[in-house]
């Protein structure tokens, strides 16, 4: 086979010898010359081609002239083509005929004539337009159909700019590292007419293989690209979830704190109706508006006061009697359902949360009654610096909770609400409050136990058979016990910045 | 008077300086003398030639016969004799009936045209390379020395084939010396090729610079820039010492940050070069052009340029970029090899380097790029020397005086 395909092009060489020799074959028309101005072409940027049409005999000729590219590797029709153009000019006799192409790659394509325009006459478009070396093939036939001359350039087509260029840049980078990796299969140099058979059989086993290698190369760089795409995508839906994952059980944590430590304790919602829990053991809000009325001197003449923890909005309705711009914060939904009933500006959430969101030095008083015990003690510490940080100049803190150094409230009402976490010291507070930047401390005792609860002292001489030392005695020992069991149930600290 | 010019390959289709100069030579004499003009045209991608004849008009005749890469095969006969190009070229020569035919390069159109007419008709020959003696037409052995018996091809391996019949190496030089008997005069555009074939062979040979249109790069002003650019022309390959100079760029542009490489012009080493760029982090200050064909483009390119180089390893003969960038007024830097020192004067003109040392090279550089007045009055010397010794139309009278005196 080898043997013969050797022969035959050995008997095709003789032939044109012999064309040549004998007949002496002339050019009545052809196609003289073809050439681009650049060996890259870009996709939808014009490229300008060159072509000279000759015509050597003393007749005007009628020629049809097809431009047919298509890629220079394995081109089948119709996948792997790109397309063809024809048209029909009619060339002036002894001359050459200047022949303009200009195309951009997708659907503008206009030939002229010596400067003017000739209408296309036929056309097919491929859809196939990958980047690679095309070769442009310009044909042209006379009247009768016959092919008289041939030419053609081969063009480097540019790669199109992605759609999404992130994803773009990612796969071109991946293609790139490819094309360094694979090494393309170079086409053989030189074969000549009769050589060795071994180097021939090598030469037809590597051109027999090399249109299946380079398919197979070829599929498996568009599969894998195709799997890095789809992979990319999932990676952002993943994301994505995740990050809704995230805000969904932030919202849960920050929302719901009571919620929340339902679930902690016992994996289970409890429901509880807080605000029916206050109304019934906090007190009426009559009395709680009397109590909270002292704080109101702290805060006259000021803006932007926050209360964290505002329930059913008692000293937020105390505020906006007297005047003053003030916001609350809850995270329970029923109790800022009641606020906003009463028309008071409420937020449902964290209360540290809603201080983080702020603006540093942006509030002039942040008001906080009977909160503190429900923290856990970081979020306590970080309550007290960011209410340093978020204070302005000359701001006030006023922070109201249960008093621990009175022993009664743990036998009463600290316990009572299974939200509350631990008691917080006055002096553990104040620590606090001085190591965040707070100067000005005062510490303030109030709601005393009522006197009929306390240990009642003994009157001297009522009781017969007693001096008044034991009475007296007695008294000393009754009012200490009076101060640690039955002292005042809350305290507040009021400190400034 | 009619003049044929034949070269193996003819603009805007070229594979290097020699067919532009030919086609230089033969606009210029057209304007004054009838003239035709007869070439190859190359299909790289096939290694059998269709030999398909396409003819056009400009301002003179050219036939373009189809070639492909066996022709340019060194190892294949039809490389230096091709029946078929001597039956079209006489064929041709039949029909425009020359009084003097000019051959320039005829590697891969083969000496066969040089018998494809009798001896009435003059025959005038410019040589451009070795091809007459050494089948790769660059005379450097495998270590980049130069070659001292053409007929052993020593270190080589450069077998001629033939289909069926092997053609020794010797038969090779018997047919080329033989045929250029013919030859009433043959012309170097250099006296390096001049003596180097002289020696070689019992040719009697002239000496005549190339001649270029200079007119355009005459008129290029050039404007101060932020950056030095160091440009470099023509094929980008090795024995061109595409990669002395990115080894001595490698070795300057650390020391001076405004400097810019281009290398325009043809490569088959593209990503040799990319992969080099790559490993010396070199891609933000080495740009690749490419092969182009504009002759608009290489003007800026040689606007843009503030020095010029040609780093060749080989025995240039005369090269022409050296003569578009003198006319456009840049500092040559060229390695001392071959016609280079004949074309640059050192320290007048250009620099000279040690052909093949980046070290040297990349110091010339250097010096050039940081020295505004230095390349000013290099290039306005240069500009000089290209006027009175490379201009196309001194260069014709010359040419047109050889062919009357035949």
């Amino acid at each position: 086979m080898k043997m013969f395909k050797s022969v035959s092009a050995y008997l095709g060489y003789i032939k044109t010898v012999l064309k040549y020799a004998v007949y002496r074959s002339g050019v009545d028309v052809c196609v003289g010359m073809l050439s681009a101005t650049s060996v890259e072409a870009v996709p939808s940027k014009l490229s300008q081609y060159e072509a000279l049409l000759t015509n050597t005999t003393s007749k005007a000729r009628r020629v049809r002239v097809t431009l047919d590219i298509y890629p220079v590797d394995n081109p089948a029709h119709p996948l792997r083509h790109h397309g063809w153009y024809l048209v029909e000019v009619s060339l002036k006799p002894h001359s050459s005929s200047k022949f303009s192409i200009s195309y951009d790659w997708s659907s503008n394509i206009q030939f002229r004539l010596e400067g003017k325009e000739v209408k296309l006459k036929e056309r097919w478009s491929g859809l196939f337009s990958e980047s690679g070396l095309y070769r442009l093939h310009l044909r042209m036939d006379d009247e009768n159909n016959t092919l008289k001359s041939d030419l053609s350039i081969t063009q480097r087509l540019l790669d199109p700019s992605m759609e999404n260029p992130a994803v773009g840049e990612r796969v071109s980078d991946f293609t790139r590292d490819w094309d360094s990796r694979v090494k393309p299969v170079q086409p053989p140099v030189s074969v000549p007419l009769a050589g060795s058979v071994a180097a021939k059989a090598r030469m037809s086993v590597i051109n027999a293989i090399k249109p299946t290698l380079e398919a197979a190369t070829e599929i498996q760089k568009r599969q894998v690209l195709r799997i890095s795409r789809l992979l990319e995508r999932r990676i952002d839906d993943l994301q994505n979830d995740l990050s809704d994952v995230k805000s969904d059980l932030s919202g849960r944590l920050i929302g719901g704190r009571l919620e929340a430590l339902g679930t902690h304790t016992g994996g289970t919602n409890l429901h509880v109706d807080w605000l029916a829990f206050q109304e019934r053991f906090r007190g009426s809000q009559e009395e709680i508006r009397k109590k909270q009325l002292a704080y109101l001197g702290y805060f006259k003449g000021r803006e932007n006061v926050v209360d964290i923890g505002c329930g059913r909005g008692e000293f937020l309705a105390i505020l906006r009697d007297a005047g003053i711009n003030a916001i609350g914060v809850d995270s329970d939904a029923r109790m800022v359902e009641e606020c906003r009933r009463k028309g008071l500006n409420v937020i449902k959430q964290d209360g540290v949360d809603y201080l983080r969101s702020l603006e540093d030095g942006s509030i002039e008083g942040i008001f906080s009654g009977q909160v503190v015990e429900h923290m856990y003690p970081s979020e306590l510490i970080e309550f007290v610096n960011l209410a340093a940080r978020k204070l302005g100049k000359d701001g006030v803190l006023v922070v109201e909770t249960i008093n621990p150094e009175c022993l009664l409230v743990f036998a009463n009402s600290f316990y009572m609400d299974l939200s509350h976490i631990r008691p917080v010291h006055p002096e553990t507070l104040k620590f606090l409050l001085e190591s965040a930047g707070f100067s000005d401390l005062k510490l303030s005792f109030f709601s005393p136990v009522a006197e009929s609860n306390r240990l009642k002292a003994l009157e001297s001489g009522k009781t017969a058979g007693q001096n008044a030392d034991f009475t007296k005695i007695v008294n000393e020992n009754f009012m200490k016990l009076n101060e640690v069991l039955f002292s005042n149930q809350d305290y507040a600290v009021i400190a400034r910045k | 008077m009619k003049v044929g010019t034949i070269s193996n390959n003819y603009p805007p289709e070229t594979l290097g300086g020699a067919e532009i100069y030919a086609k230089a030579l033969a606009d210029e004499i057209s304007k004054k003398q009838e003239e035709f003009a007869f070439a190859g045209r190359y299909n790289i991608w096939e290694y059998m030639p269709k030999y398909d004849l396409s003819v056009y008009k400009e301002d003179y005749w050219v036939y373009r016969l189809g070639l492909a890469s066996m022709n340019l095969d060194y190892k294949a006969v039809n490389n230096f004799f091709d029946p078929v190009v001597g039956l079209v070229a006489r064929n041709i020569f039949k029909k425009e009936r020359p009084d003097v035919l000019h051959f320039h390069n005829l590697a891969g159109l083969s000496v066969a045209p040089l018998l494809a007419t009798h001896s009435k008709v003059k025959k005038v020959m410019t040589l451009h390379d070795f091809w007459i003696v050494c089948p790769k037409n660059t005379l450097l052995r495998k270590d980049a020395s130069l070659c001292n018996d053409i007929l052993k091809c020593l270190g080589c391996d450069v077998r001629i084939k033939a289909s069926f019949i092997p053609v020794p190496l010797w038969l090779r030089h018997k047919v080329v010396s033989g045929v250029l008997k013919g030859v009433d005069h043959i012309i170097s555009p250099s006296k390096s090729l001049k003596n180097i074939v002289e020696g070689f062979t019992d040719l009697k040979i002239e000496h005549i610079p190339n001649g270029l249109m200079i007119d355009d790069y005459m008129r290029i002003q050039r404007e101060e820039q932020d950056t030095q650019n160091v440009l470099m022309l023509g094929a980008i390959l090795p024995h061109k010492g595409a990669y002395v100079l990115l080894d001595a760029f490698r070795k300057i542009h650390l020391l001076d940050n405004s400097l810019r490489l281009t290398l325009a012009g043809v490569t088959s080493e593209w990503d040799r070069i990319k992969n080099y760029m790559r490993a010396n982090r070199l891609e933000d200050v080495v740009e690749m052009v490419g092969w182009f064909n504009s002759e608009k483009k290489k003007l800026q390119l040689l606007e843009k340029a503030d020095v010029f180089v040609q780093p060749s390893i080989w025995y240039e003969n005369n090269p022409l970029t050296v003569i578009e960038a003198m006319a456009s007024g840049l500092p040559v830097v060229g390695s001392g090899i071959g016609g280079i020192p004949e074309m640059v004067e050192n320290g007048r003109t250009g620099f000279l380097s040690k052909a093949g040392d980046s070290r040297e090279l990349g110091e010339k550089i250097l010096r050039l790029a940081q020295d505004r007045r230095l390349r000013e009055s290099l290039g306005r010397a240069g500009r000089e020397k290209a006027e009175k010794t490379y201009d196309i139309r001194k260069h014709a009278s010359k040419i047109m005086k050889v062919y009357e005196s035949l």
